[in-house]
């Protein structure tokens, strides 16, 4: 039933189905009736209409009341406003270039960081069980200047061989290359080979 | 209200329901323009009822509505729960001391 009515309002608003004049001729019956009702009861002519309209209430309000519920009027407003801020953006062009140069700036930056931040951050390791999974690295708490993540072959076998707390631990080696492309050469960084503790998952 | 005055009255204008309403209620429901019409509308969009323009005795052009055969079904099961409600409410209200 209520789905039904809602229907009804949204094709009220896309097509007007009772337009202002008809919902305002029914109204004003209304108060003819009612003033012929207050002739009746014996008030004189002049003042009927007025008496009338304070037992039956304004048209203005009841209009108002009527437009809410005839249509969704959030869509009207909706579909009035965008009507109005493209008439507004026509006459600056100069402004609309800059609003929508902004825009795209604003919007392409937060993606850009969005991307880094979901591939680094949010996005799981490409391992079953990537919770489980942490890394291991020695500090050197003499170093003034951070410490060091890295660590030396003897002591990751030293690790490997007497580790309780894991089950597997690998090492991988960070180090600098140079990719050779059609367009021209750059310089990554990244791991020389991949660990080979864990699976991949699909 | 609005349906049953329209089960007892048939097709009838707003003005007509309103009247009809006051007066079988001695005065105790006086509907104005701004509740009346909005409701009737909200019972045509649901299919309740429905709206046709037509002429009235002196010869006014009025909007009469009509229920349809979803409205007699939904009156009827809204007489059921409020019969039931009142029935409940009289029931705990009477309660022996």
């Amino acid at each position: 039933m209520i789905y039904r009515e809602w229907l009804s309002r949204l094709w009220s608003t896309l097509r007007r189905t009772r337009t202002d004049r008809d919902l305002e001729d029914e109204l004003r019956v209304h108060l003819e009736l009612a003033a012929d009702e207050e002739r009746r009861r014996g008030n004189p002519a002049s003042s009927a209409v007025r008496i009338a309209r304070l037992r039956v209430g304004g048209v203005a309000q009841a209009m108002e009341a009527q437009r809410d519920q005839r249509g969704l009027r959030w869509l009207e407003d909706l579909a009035r406003d965008l009507r109005f801020a493209c008439r507004t953006l026509r006459k600056a062009p100069g402004f609309t270039v800059v609003a929508v140069l902004t825009l795209a700036l604003g919007i392409g930056a937060n993606s850009a960081m969005f991307g880094v931040i979901n591939a680094v951050l949010l996005r799981p390791l490409p391992f079953p069980s990537p919770e489980r999974l942490a890394a291991v690295a020695s500090i050197d708490l003499r170093a003034t200047a951070g410490a060091s993540g890295s660590a030396s072959w003897p002591d990751f076998f030293d690790w490997r061989s007497s580790a309780r707390t894991f089950e597997h631990l690998s090492a991988y080696r960070e180090t600098g290359f140079t990719l050779v492309e059609a367009g021209g050469r750059s310089t990554s960084q990244g791991p020389s080979s991949r660990p080979t503790c864990c699976p991949r998952s699909a | 209200m609005v349906l049953q005055t329209l089960t007892t009255l048939g097709p009838v204008h707003g003005y007509a329901i309103a009247a009809r309403l006051e007066q079988v209620s001695n005065g105790a429901i006086h509907l104005n323009m701004g509740t009346l019409y909005p409701g009737l509308m909200r019972l045509e969009q649901r299919g309740l009822v429905r709206g046709k323009w037509g002429v009235t005795e002196n010869n006014r052009k009025a909007r009469f509505y009509a229920i349809t055969a979803a409205g007699r079904r939904a009156l009827a099961s809204e007489k059921a729960e409020w019969e039931r409600t009142a029935s409940i409410m009289h029931t705990l209200l009477n309660e022996p001391q």
